[in-house]
């Protein structure tokens, strides 16, 4: 069923969403991975 | 049979939230399983406690056989309580049967599910989701938690955290949050901690659903329970106790928690194929209205008060009908309806049964005689665990948190006997769901009869160093039982109500009121049911609505409806019915007693119509089926009545005699055109008991007397001996006049006569037929003879004893037209003296037997009526 889906761009912010949690481990590991790279950026 | 199946549950889901959110838009992934499948109420259990309800759900058993008693269990080596887990359950849930029949089954956070049980397939325990609220302290996932114990490196990090929790994840729900202070107000944590729980949950599940094979996956969320309890109270409209400020940071909390458990579900239908069968269910709904509680009681069993009756269900799939309603689910159905969709036996010591009707094609289901007594590999534990890694802290804090438990006693033998008197209860109070009253009330004399340590000094000294709040009441004094009794006394009295112990009801009312003072207010239905037991229905009546101007509520203007049932005020009684209803539309009895009510005034439309409202709302109400039997049957539709009546039937656990005289009934009449005049036909029926009745001296002993002439024997017991008011003798049977205690005598009266007086006829058992001959004469004549024999002035009517008669004479017309078991003419004493014959010849026509006339006639002696009249 996922390939009749359109593909939607999709912005993640270190703050993350409902929809990211909603969306299950994908989400929660996307969120992360944004929120890591951003903490990182801001620390440098 | 589809090929996988997909169950989701949704704890505290209710319809009252859903319909309008539905209605919005705003849940659009449960809206379109709906539109795919079946949905309709599913049916909670007593005590609705969500660890044993959601292992009644696994096991399609009662707590009593599956051993899930409460929210907490005392430790194997007996020396402390933990949160309840797995070992607890005695009974296989449907992944143990599934593994034992080589399918694979994904568990993800159901309630208990740790241990995880060794099953094939993945059990991510209700363990995995609870972590530290404090971010320096460590959250360890323990041995146990993930099975296979190996896939706990691959999901590790899908835990989330409370102080995770961002203004991007607060705002949507709580738009105000900003305003909250937080060192005050605890509700932000709250939300971020059932957040993240929920969210760990749907990680692990989504997770295991793309990367493991599965045939059955169960999931479990309490995202809905947990924000109802925390937030329901902020819920629209305001409650006049609730701070605006609170209010309007707060209101969206619930509705908020409903669509983001939508968006979870999106995700989760996103990765199943059509194939899958899907089940959305709750085991509970929950109050959102006016019946909301504000501050919790201390009795009975908060926070359970919060619960309604009746949670959600939506199943969807290939050989699942499609865009129906479907009536009369129970938690216990759910395990064999999906033994059955994988076309395995349900035992047959399950307490539910495999919810046929929403299937399109219908297989016969398979039955065993129980899955227990089956040997081999079912996945299950082999042993006890490590008991010190059971043990759990943060979990019990939420369960308090909650209002689920108590705090736990400081002292560690105080908690221990604590929890075993809860569960003890649990369980008692499950035996009483069950109508099983002799084991209920064998483990409630138990815990009464115990005795228990009482608080000392040093307890209120400890319990004060410990309590944060200075403001909050002492909740015990010195010389207080540590296990507080009065709740096992409540049962004991709804027990004795139930089984008419007037005395011992009294006795355990009386007890209440003498432990609690303040007790008297909420008794008064106790109180009500027992003066109305003793026959003092005014004083009920008055009691009732004595409660009812002091707080009206849907319950007490359903009881004061009863009790004008009773006594026939059948307008006042559709009044108080209707009432109740405004108060609470969906409650099942009150639509089956407006039913009744209005069959009795003649409203034969709209009875049926409530009586399928109550039937919608609970399937397995045979009353209510009997009600639309006879509301059908009153409107002329035998068919669909006949229908009705084999449903009463069918339900109801013992015989239902009424319902089955009905379906004689309507038999005849739908083979007979005879037109039944005074409700009687002219059909003998095997063991049928004639009765004769009357006011007292309408000519009753004159009748039973023609009969036996006749050739029917008469029941009597010769007590009362001819006298010169009724020289041939009385024909009375003694224990007639305790009929209202006693009827189990009718036996004997098979294929005989009885002379029961007219306000005793109500009293007789309906599993047997009736031709009831009842006498008319004029009721001058009557009171006057009586007067006559008791010795009085016969031209002194008095005017209270008149009005009395007419009042038992009208009551004898509304009871012959509900008793499907009987049968009835009035016979007028003047026209048996005036027509012998005519009258001997439609008594012949009525009791269907030929009797022997000219033995009747000789019976009639015209100078004794002349004398006495």
């Amino acid at each position: 069923m996922e390939d009749n889906k359109k593909t939607i761009e999709y912005k993640i912010t270190e703050k993350g969403s409902l929809g990211l949690l909603a969306y299950g481990d994908i989400g929660l590991r996307a969120w992360r991975k944004v929120k890591k790279e951003f903490y990182k950026k801001d620390s440098e | 049979m589809s090929k996988k199946v997909l169950l989701i549950g949704w704890d505290a889901a209710d319809w009252k939230l859903i319909w309008p959110l539905i209605a919005k838009g705003h849940m659009p992934a449960l809206k379109r399983l709906m539109d795919r499948g079946v949905y309709g109420n599913m049916s909670t259990m007593n005590p609705p406690y969500s660890p044993m309800l959601w292992s009644s759900v696994a096991t399609g058993k009662t707590p009593d056989k599956h051993g899930v008693h409460g929210f907490i269990e005392i430790m194997p080596n007996m020396k402390g309580i933990r949160p309840v887990t797995v070992t607890s359950r005695k009974a296989k849930a449907l992944w143990n049967i599934l593994h034992h029949e080589g399918y694979k089954s994904n568990v993800v956070g159901w309630w208990p599910s740790f241990p995880a049980e060794p099953i094939n397939g993945v059990v991510v325990s209700d363990k995995f989701q609870k972590v530290k609220i404090n971010p320096k302290e460590k959250s360890p996932i323990l041995n146990g938690t993930i099975h296979p114990e190996s896939l706990t490196k691959d999901i590790h990090d899908l835990r989330m955290f409370p102080y995770e929790i961002t203004d991007a994840h607060i705002l949507p729900f709580f738009p105000k949050a900003a305003e909250v202070d937080q060192e005050k107000d605890k509700g932000l944590q709250s939300f971020a901690k059932i957040m993240a729980e929920n969210t760990s949950v749907h990680a692990a599940s989504t997770y295991v659903m793309r990367e493991k094979e599965w045939d059955f996956m169960a999931i479990y969320y309490d995202l809905i329970d947990h924000f109802c309890h925390a937030f329901m109270k902020f819920h629209p409209p305001k409650q006049r106790p609730i701070p605006q400020n609170m209010f309007d940071i707060y209101k969206d909390g619930v509705v908020g928690a409903y669509r983001f458990q939508d968006m979870m579900l999106e995700r989760t239908l996103e990765m199943v194929d059509e194939e899958t069968t899907v089940i959305v269910m709750s085991d509970h709904g929950f109050e959102s209205g006016h019946r909301r509680i504000l501050k919790m009681p201390k009795y009975p069993a908060a926070p359970a008060l919060e619960h309604r009756q009746f949670g959600i269900f939506v199943a969807a799939g290939p050989n699942i009908k499609q865009n129906e309603k479907v009536f009369g689910l129970g938690l216990i159905d759910i395990a064999p309806t999906i033994l059955h969709m994988f076309n395995l036996p349900i035992g047959k010591d399950m307490d539910g049964k495999p919810a046929l009707d929403i299937f399109k094609e219908i297989n016969p289901p398979k039955y065993i005689d129980s899955w227990e007594a089956i040997e081999g590999d079912f996945g299950q534990h082999k042993g006890t665990e490590e008991e010190d890694q059971l043990s759990d802290q943060e979990t019990m804090q939420q369960l308090i948190d909650l209002g689920y438990i108590e705090k736990p006693d400081e002292k560690i033998e105080n908690a221990i006997l604590k929890t075993r008197c809860d569960l003890k209860h649990n369980l008692a109070r499950v035996y009483l769901g069950k109508k099983d009253y002799e084991k209920s009330k064998e483990l409630l004399h138990e815990l009464i009869h115990d005795t228990y340590p009482v608080y000392e000094e040093k307890d209120i000294e400890k319990w004060k160093e410990q309590t944060q709040n200075k403001n909050q009441q002492q909740p015990f004094k010195v010389g207080d039982s540590i296990v507080d009794v009065i709740p096992y006394y409540m049962d004991l009295l709804t027990i004795s109500l139930a089984e008419k112990e007037f005395e011992k009801a009294e006795n355990y009312l009386n007890e209440l009121r003498t432990r609690d003072k303040k007790f008297e207010i909420k008794t008064y239905f106790s109180e009500a049911k027992i003066l109305l037991g003793r026959g003092k229905v005014r004083k009920a009546l008055e009691v009732l609505t004595k409660a009812k101007n002091n707080n009206p509520n849907s319950e007490v203007w359903y009881q004061i409806g009863k009790i004008y049932m009773q006594t026939n005020r059948f307008e006042d009684a559709r009044e108080a019915f209707e009432k109740a209803l405004e108060f609470e539309v969906d409650k099942a009895k009150f639509h089956q007693s407006l039913a009744t009510c209005l069959i009795r005034l003649g409203d034969y439309e709209d009875a049926a119509e409530h009586a399928l409202t109550a039937i919608e709302l609970v399937k397995y109400y045979p009353e209510a089926h009997y009600t639309l039997g006879e509301a059908l049957e009153k409107m002329g539709d035998l068919e669909n009545a006949k229908m009705a009546y084999d449903t009463a039937a069918k339900l109801k656990p013992q015989t239902h005699h009424r319902a089955e005289k009905a379906i004689e009934n309507v038999d005849d009449k739908l083979s007979n055109t005879i037109k039944l005049k005074d409700k009687s036909s002219h059909k003998y029926h095997k063991e049928q008991i004639v009765v004769v009745s009357g006011l007292p001296r309408s000519g009753t002993s004159l009748m039973m007397q023609m009969l036996q002439s006749g050739g029917i024997d008469a029941l009597t017991d010769e007590n009362r001996k001819a006298d010169e008011s009724n020289p041939k003798g009385y024909f009375e049977y003694n224990p007639v006049m305790s009929i209202h205690k006693d009827n189990s005598w009718l036996n004997l009266a098979k294929d005989k006569s009885v002379k029961v007086v007219a306000p005793l006829l109500k009293f007789l058992d309906p599993k047997y037929r009736y031709k009831i001959i009842f006498m008319n004469r004029d009721l001058t004549e009557i009171v006057k003879s009586q007067q006559r024999m008791i010795g009085k002035d016969p031209e002194t009517l008095p005017t209270r004893l008149f009005e009395a008669y007419k009042k038992h004479l009208k009551q004898v017309e509304i009871w012959k037209d509900k008793e499907p078991g009987v049968e009835l003419i009035y016979l007028d004493y003047k026209d048996i003296l005036s027509e012998t014959s005519k009258s001997i010849e439609r008594i012949n026509a009525f009791i269907g037997k030929d009797l022997n006339k000219d033995e009747m006639a000789k019976c009639i002696d015209k100078s004794l009526y002349r004398n006495k009249a």
